[in-house]
């Protein structure tokens, strides 16, 4: 037995220097939510920017997506390019450069012109951090993980009998002027309300 | 040969002609894809057309997780198992009525059915005259095996109408490390669904062969504020066949025709309440089965000869997910149990052999995120056997009566380590402790190598236990036939399993796994030669050695499928002999299609059985079962479903036990099931 151990041990262990990140058709389906979300969410109009400008869709921390995004690079949305960024996690920046603030980070202008904003599970214990810089640029924050819309993020994914869900804060999307269309607010399996601090459950 | 194969050789004729047909489009339509898969390079692994699916057609797309694996929901690709998962819609579209038939349809399943009970075999292991006591069988959770045998009951005495089952994850593998006993070859976690699934009120009404006829009432309904509850009621009977036994036929015997002894009777009740954290389940089954057989030397063709059970299981689960991270589950179980067999016997003696159980129980786990890396559960379950007591008797006087209580603590340890992003190391550890025999510790470790998106390589090491049951430890009759032995000790398996899955495109996954089972102090029933009793004893050393592939996958024009090849070889290392009831290969093909009507499939099965070698040495045939099921939605309120199982009248038979004068206990032929369902919101 403790042969069998170790050598499962010293496998997982080697293991590790070959492959590449993996996660299973979940994020496939969650990326292919978002890409829908592009039809039924309008951004404030911004004169400046040229209307054929790219969509940018970021991913900050772990990316979860590995290629599930490869196919939108070659899709328009209108006559809009899709372009895919991803960002350093916290940890990982602080880490590496010694920034340990969201706001102190250079490449916050970058993170704030994206069109939407991934918040990966590796941020979890920072996503008031990042939301809280960010609340009133217009970008729809999506993230997987519990109490993500009362910190303040747009779109959160659940997990529900096998299938994929979403919920949504109204007001953080009116706090960032996006308008969340009603088809899209009407399959959301929880809605904060804009207006008071009530929840509306389905 | 059972009366049974209805004769309509045109019909047959023209559905098996049908069937070709089908298997030719099949041919076709997989053959191209095949070749894409292959080719298929430069196009993008990831699926590109759910890009084109919009928001209510991924809604629907599933992600499949399993629950019982580590007691925690986790993703199939990452559980510590080879898993397979049925659907409430598998269950609609292959006209499921029972278990077994769900459970045969699984990758190296198969089972054995005397005419009484169903017992399933699992890897190669199915020995005649076991009690399905080395599977783990779980409703909602709840461990619903007996208490006397230890019996895992899944035919139509199993505790739950399978119109009411959500889900059905198949959990290979040995268990013990999270659930203790009787986890040996697999642990099945039935999960049942939901009210807000039902939404109102729905019924069911079958009626088949033999004057078969069923009928199911249920009302589910979600009230917010997390209030859901599910209620239903199934009750069946049937006439069954007039069988025959070529070993009874001679004029005494009515030329070897039992009639009217193969009749079968049950209902089930089921109540399940959740109310935010807590849920109670409610549920209870009784049978009433004739026994056809002349088993034990029983009058041959007598309707008197029966079995009853009674199975009744309540429990209350608490979960709540704290704001600290922990995930807690608490459980207040109770479960009863009864059986009762009507023996009759030449001259005036009937004799009635009975078990009777009950047994409280309480568990607590608790799992927590603890950082990237590590997940982890641990916990604790107690459970008291208040009542393990067994009778015989006949008109002559009380052989048996024997009254035990036992009981049993387990605590037990895991975590999911996540070494990095793509090697995730799973180690549990669990130690039983057993008023009977003692204490066992059972590790399992796991190495799931995810090489990439598509590429998932599982490497796993395991140890399991089955606890002597009181059956095999206490039951005597007076010295008549058989003798006890309280000094049992717990069977025990070790288990090295390699599993490759494979994305193969076009929603298809291709998994291969390659295992060997080492079973030690197996627990058999020999003659001891100092008084020529039967009696239950450690003896044997079993080896298996096996290989499994499995395709399956839903394809982009609606087409589904399963397909799995089982090839293994098990042997008794002490006789140096292949084990008896073990069909070297298992062939399963599980295909729903689209009919050109909205909202009708069909549902195809095709089941090969290699040959099995019998109690005296013989073999059984080698068997092909096809069953096929059209089912749809005539009206958005009405499902209609037509079945025809053993589609070709195939005549094959299962090898009978030692109590059997039958070498091969034959199935039944081809029959017919007619089902409606209508809902009201």
């Amino acid at each position: 037995m403790a042969a069998t151990a170790t050598a499962i041990l010293i496998a997982s262990l080697t293991a590790c220097a070959v492959g590449d990140t993996a996660q299973s058709t979940e994020y496939q389906i969650k990326a292919a939510f978002i890409f829908n979300f592009l039809k039924f969410v309008d951004w404030p109009p911004d004169p400046n920017a040229d209307p054929n400008s790219p969509i940018i869709i970021a991913v900050i921390g772990e990316n979860p997506f590995a290629k599930a995004f490869e196919p939108l690079q070659a899709k328009q949305v209108g006559d809009r390019q899709v372009l895919i960024r991803t960002y350093k996690g916290c940890q990982e920046l602080k880490d590496s450069d010694g920034i340990a603030r969201f706001v102190d980070r250079p490449d916050l202008a970058s993170i704030k012109a994206c069109h939407i904003l991934f918040v990966a599970r590796s941020e979890k214990q920072h996503i008031k951090d990042i939301l809280k810089p960010i609340e009133n640029a217009p970008i729809l924050t999506i993230a997987d993980m519990p109490g993500f819309l009362e910190a303040g993020g747009v779109i959160n994914f659940v997990l529900e009998d096998q299938k994929v869900r979403f919920e949504t804060s109204a007001r953080s999307a009116k706090r960032a002027r996006l308008n969340i269309r009603a088809q899209l607010l009407r399959l959301a399996t929880r809605v904060i309300k804009d207006d008071a601090e009530q929840t509306d459950s389905k | 040969m059972s009366k049974g194969g209805v004769g309509l050789p045109e019909v047959i004729a023209i559905m098996g002609r049908r069937l070709c047909i089908v298997l030719a489009i099949l041919t076709a339509a997989m053959t191209p894809r095949a070749e894409t898969a292959r080719a298929g390079q430069q196009e993008p692994d990831a699926a590109p057309h759910l890009f084109d699916m919009s928001i209510e057609q991924l809604m629907e797309m599933e992600v499949q997780t399993v629950h019982g694996a580590s007691k925690y929901n986790q993703k199939v690709t990452e559980a510590p198992s080879s898993v397979t998962i049925i659907t409430a819609e598998d269950i609609q579209v292959y006209g499921y009525r029972t278990l077994d038939e769900i459970l045969r349809g699984v990758r190296g399943f198969y089972t054995t059915n005397d005419r009484n009970y169903t017992y399933l075999g699992v890897r190669g292991f199915g020995l005649p005259g076991d009690y399905n006591s080395r599977i783990l069988l779980l409703v909602d959770g709840f461990r619903i095996n007996d208490n006397v045998y230890d019996q895992a009951y899944i035919g139509d005495e199993f505790l739950l109408d399978v119109d009411l089952i959500d889900r059905i994850e198949i959990i290979r593998g040995p268990g013990s490390s999270l659930y203790g006993n009787s986890a040996f070859f697999a642990v099945i976690n039935v999960i049942t669904k939901s009210g807000k699934a039902l939404d109102g009120f729905e019924g069911a009404t079958g009626l088949g062969s033999y004057d078969a006829f069923r009928q199911r009432v249920s009302y589910g309904k979600e009230f917010g504020n997390g209030w859901d509850t599910l209620l239903s009621y199934t009750y069946h009977r049937e006439k069954g066949p007039d069988v025959y036994f070529k070993e009874y036929g001679n004029p005494a015997n009515n030329f070897g025709w039992a009639n009217g002894c193969d009749d079968a009777q049950h209902s089930n009740l089921f109540a399940k309440l959740r109310a935010g954290d807590v849920t109670l389940h409610a549920a209870h089954v009784s049978r009433e089965k004739g026994v056809p057989t002349a088993a034990w030397g029983t009058l041959f063709n007598d309707d008197r000869n029966d079995t009853h059970e009674k199975t009744t299981n309540l429990g209350l689960t608490y979960q709540r997910a704290f704001d600290n991270g922990i995930e807690a589950e608490g459980r207040l179980a109770f479960g009863h149990n009864h059986y009762g067999g009507r023996y009759m016997y030449p001259g005036p003696i009937s004799g009635y052999d009975a078990s009777t159980g009950y047994w409280v129980g309480t568990s607590l786990q608790l799992a927590k995120q603890i950082n990237e890396q590590h997940k982890l559960i641990w916990g604790i379950e107690y459970r008291d056997d208040r009542q393990q007591a067994q009778d015989y008797y006949d008109d002559t006087g009380v052989y048996l009566n024997d009254e035990r209580g036992s009981d049993q603590i387990g605590v037990f340890i895991q975590d999911e380590f996540h070494v990095c992003e793509n090697v995730i190391l799973n180690m549990g550890l669990r130690y039983d402790s057993y008023s009977t025999f003692g204490g066992t510790t059972n590790p399992r470790f796991a190495l799931i190598y995810k090489h990439t998106q598509e590429t998932i390589l599982k490497a796993i090491y395991g140890t399991a236990f089955r606890a002597p049951s009181a059956y095999e430890m206490y039951y005597n009759d007076g010295g008549w036939s058989m003798k006890t032995n309280p000094s049992l000790r717990p069977e025990s398996i070790t288990t090295y399993e390699l599993i490759l899955d494979q994305y193969i495109g076009h929603g298809l996954w291709g998994s291969v796994s390659a295992f060997i089972n080492e079973i030690d102090d197996l627990i058999e029933s020999v003659e001891d030669p100092a008084d020529g009793l039967m009696v239950f004893q450690n003896t044997s050393t079993v080896k298996a050695k096996g290989l499994e592939f499995e395709l399956s996958g839903k394809l982009r024009n609606g087409w589904r499928t399963r397909a799995s090849y089982c090839f293994v070889r098990a042997e008794n290392r002490d006789t140096d002999s292949l084990l008896p009831n073990s069909p070297r290969h298992i062939g399963k093909l599980n295909l729903t299609v689209p009919l050109p009507a909205d909202k009708f499939f069909l549902g195809l099965e095709l089941q090969y059985t290699g040959k099995r070698r019998t109690l005296t040495g013989h073999h059984t045939d080698g068997a092909l079962a096809a069953n096929l099921t059209i089912h749809g939605e005539v009206r958005p309120n009405l499902d209609v479903s037509v079945s025809v199982y053993n589609l070709f009248n195939q005549r094959y038979g299962h090898p009978g036990f030692a109590e059997h004068a039958q070498e091969i206990i034959y199935q039944n032929g081809t029959t017919f099931w007619f089902d409606l369902t209508y809902r009201h919101k």
